[in-house]
């Protein structure tokens, strides 16, 4: 209702009323605008609606703000609408009943009928588009309107013919884009509303996913998982032990095992898993995992009996690790190059086996944990020492 | 009437209601299934014209993507969720975001033993962008605050902070309670805030300021300065802007990738 605008309901010299029909109620959206009932008018230009018993209150809207626009049927108590979807507000529009909606499209309610002509008749002028052709003053001046003057140079018309050309080609261009999307967000929408509808209705697939646990090829649960996937519906009928469940992840999790072996080497085996996501897409170059991908992925490792496992450290920190890394393997390794150089910090210890200092880190508290270190924390930095208690 | 009873013949009763249930809950859902797999059929065709059309809208327009995740976000759909998904294979949501991701997780390591893990978000903007190149694809910072959000799953501590009417992007799992976020929030406007100035606008005790600010030290967040005149200043690197000028050096470089 934001794209309104008060105006005197005066048609301009070019303008032609095309059709009015009575006992109009206007909706924001999905919500009753707060006007009364009133008539609505179609004009070659605008769609104006006026307030049946306070003529004064007068709103506008010009036509070019309308994308597209589809019928309502009727209800049981419920009259038969319009529903008009509507580009952006444009920076000039002039003042009217709403500063801002959160909704870009309205409703026309027909209490008294006559919405079937109407709709004809504004699909008539939605094609014909006649206000292209012949403009009004725009906006419709409210107080004093300025005259630009109408006498220039030829060669400036003529450039200046050429930039709005330009301007309404770009315009439309966006404009169709804003409009294809708007239209492709209502299917959407529909699809989703159906697949939500799955998601509650899903204890009878929840309860096949329990009985077969641990059989990931069952056709239906895989297809329907694969679809709230696709969809970008979040899944909460499998439980975090198997991730995302999904074919797809299945084989991602195999493509990281072989992918990760050789760096996992490289650095002590433990890479954190923001380096595994940045390792893995610039790899791939196109087609990149989402962050999600990768965890769903690593969370499948353990089921699918490859050498890597996820872990996630006290701190919330993430880790892909080498399964032949044992835990003993590493708290021996810290406390032997602590004891060695007395103490150590963070940094120091990242220096000594070329590891990150995230990684270097954790893995001195892990030391900690056991028992094997004790830490001396001062604003100099946290240092560790060998636990000789 | 017959008395429900504990017997084996109700057992077996029980049963055999609770398998036909089952079953028909099977059945119900297959069907459903089907129905969905047809209907996704259709809306993928819809997509495909639609991203025929389109698809350079996304990669060129930050506007029309604020508007793409909006619509998403209002249905209750999350395009960025999985690169498999339609949005990304169809439409190349995805890989925008993804690899904006690894832009982002690369800057901040390379810059973390400078700052501790804390960025503003001006500054990451700025250090993106250059990083892509002129000849890149706009990067506004709605685009960066959405990448970031999708990067928090991957532990680590990727987080916002909400700072002087902007935010502090921190990417390592220090842990910044309420305490710490006033204070960095206070240190805002010079890059530096000293224990007084805490108890002037605080009002707290100085034991308060002081297990505040020993705490940033440690975390690298906060450098001292204890020569400057009057009193010991805690500067901020991340709000520091005399140092967001220095460009990464090769020795940073090699943080970021493997």
């Amino acid at each position: 209702m934001d794209r309104f605008s008060w105006s005197n309901g005066l048609l301009e010299i070019n303008e032609t009323l095309v059709i009015q029909q009575r006992g109009v109620r206007l909706y924001d959206g999905d919500d009753k605008a707060k006007l009364d009932l009133g008539v609505t008018l179609l004009s070659t230009h605008r769609l104006i609606w006026r307030d049946i018993k306070n003529h004064e209150c007068c709103i506008a809207m010009p036509l070019s703000q309308i994308i597209f626009f589809e019928e309502q049927a009727a209800g049981i108590g419920k009259s038969a609408k319009i529903v008009i979807h509507l580009h952006p507000v444009p920076a000039n529009k002039e003042p009217g009943p709403y500063q801002y909606s959160k909704y870009s499209y309205i409703k026309l309610s027909f209490k008294e009928h006559g919405q079937i002509e109407f709709y004809r008749r504004l699909t008539e002028e939605m094609t014909k588009k006649r206000w292209e052709n012949t403009p009004v003053s725009q906006p419709i001046p409210t107080g004093t309107g300025s005259q630009a003057g109408k006498t220039r140079a030829v060669g400036i018309v003529g450039i200046e013919r050429k930039i709005e050309e330009k301007r309404k080609e770009t315009d439309k261009n966006i404009s169709e884009a804003f409009e294809d999307l708007s239209k492709l967000m209502v299917k959407v929408r529909k699809l989703s509303f159906h697949a939500k509808e799955m998601v509650e209705l899903s204890r009878s697939i929840a309860n096949k996913i329990k009985d077969k646990q641990g059989d990931i090829t069952e056709d239906e649960t895989i297809r329907f998982k694969a679809y709230l996937l696709s969809m970008g519906i979040a899944n909460p009928v499998t439980r975090e032990t198997h991730g995302s469940g999904t074919h797809y992840h299945l084989q991602l999790a195999k493509q990281l095992g072989d992918m990760l072996q050789a760096p996992l080497e490289e650095r002590g085996g433990m890479m954190a898993l923001t380096e595994v996501y940045c390792l893995v897409n610039r790899a791939r170059g196109m087609e990149l995992l989402s962050p999600e991908d990768l965890v769903n992925a690593c969370k499948m490792f353990e089921s699918l009996k490859l050498p890597l496992r996820l872990r996630v450290f006290d701190s919330g920190v993430m880790v892909v690790q080498l399964q032949s890394h044992s835990e003993e393997e590493m708290i021996a390794s810290a406390l032997d190059n602590v004891s060695e150089k007395g103490s150590l910090t963070a940094e120091e210890f990242a220096k000594l086996l070329g590891l990150s200092v995230l990684l270097s880190k954790e893995r001195l508290l892990l030391a900690e944990k056991m028992g094997h270190l004790c830490r001396d924390d001062s604003v100099e930095g946290l240092r560790f020492y060998p636990n000789l208690f | 009437k017959m008395r429900r009873g504990v017997g084996a013949g109700a057992i077996a009763k029980k049963k055999l209601a609770e398998a036909k249930y089952k079953e028909r809950g099977n059945v119900l859902a297959e069907d459903q299934i089907v129905q969905m797999s047809k209907q996704l059929e259709t809306f993928k065709t819809h997509l495909e014209e639609f991203a025929s059309k389109h698809k350079q809208e996304i990669r060129k327009n930050p506007q029309f993507r604020v508007q793409f995740q909006e619509m998403c976000a209002t249905i209750g759909v999350d395009p960025l969720a999985s690169g498999k998904g339609f949005w990304s294979e169809m439409l190349g949501v995805g890989d925008f975001y993804y690899e904006l991701g690894v832009q982002i997780i690369e800057v901040c390591l390379a810059l973390k033993h400078r700052n501790g893990g804390l960025i503003t978000l001006d500054e990451l903007h700025q250090r993106v962008l250059k990083g892509r190149g002129k000849y890149a694809q706009e990067v506004s910072q709605d685009d960066l605050v959405r990448a970031i959000k999708k990067l928090k799953v991957m532990g680590n501590g990727f987080g916002m902070i909400p700072v002087g009417g902007s935010y502090l992007v921190q990417s390592v799992p220090a842990e910044l309670n309420m305490d710490h976020t006033v204070v960095l929030q206070l240190a805002e406007k010079k890059g530096y805030v000293t224990v007084s100035e805490i108890k002037d606008s605080l009002k707290w005790e100085k034991e308060r300021a002081c297990h505040v600010l020993d705490h940033l030290l440690k975390e690298g967040l906060a450098w001292l300065d204890s020569q400057a005149a009057g009193e010991a200043q805690y500067w901020l690197p991340a709000l520091f802007s005399e140092l967001t000028s220095r460009d990464v050096t090769p020795e940073e470089a090699n943080q970021m990738t493997p």
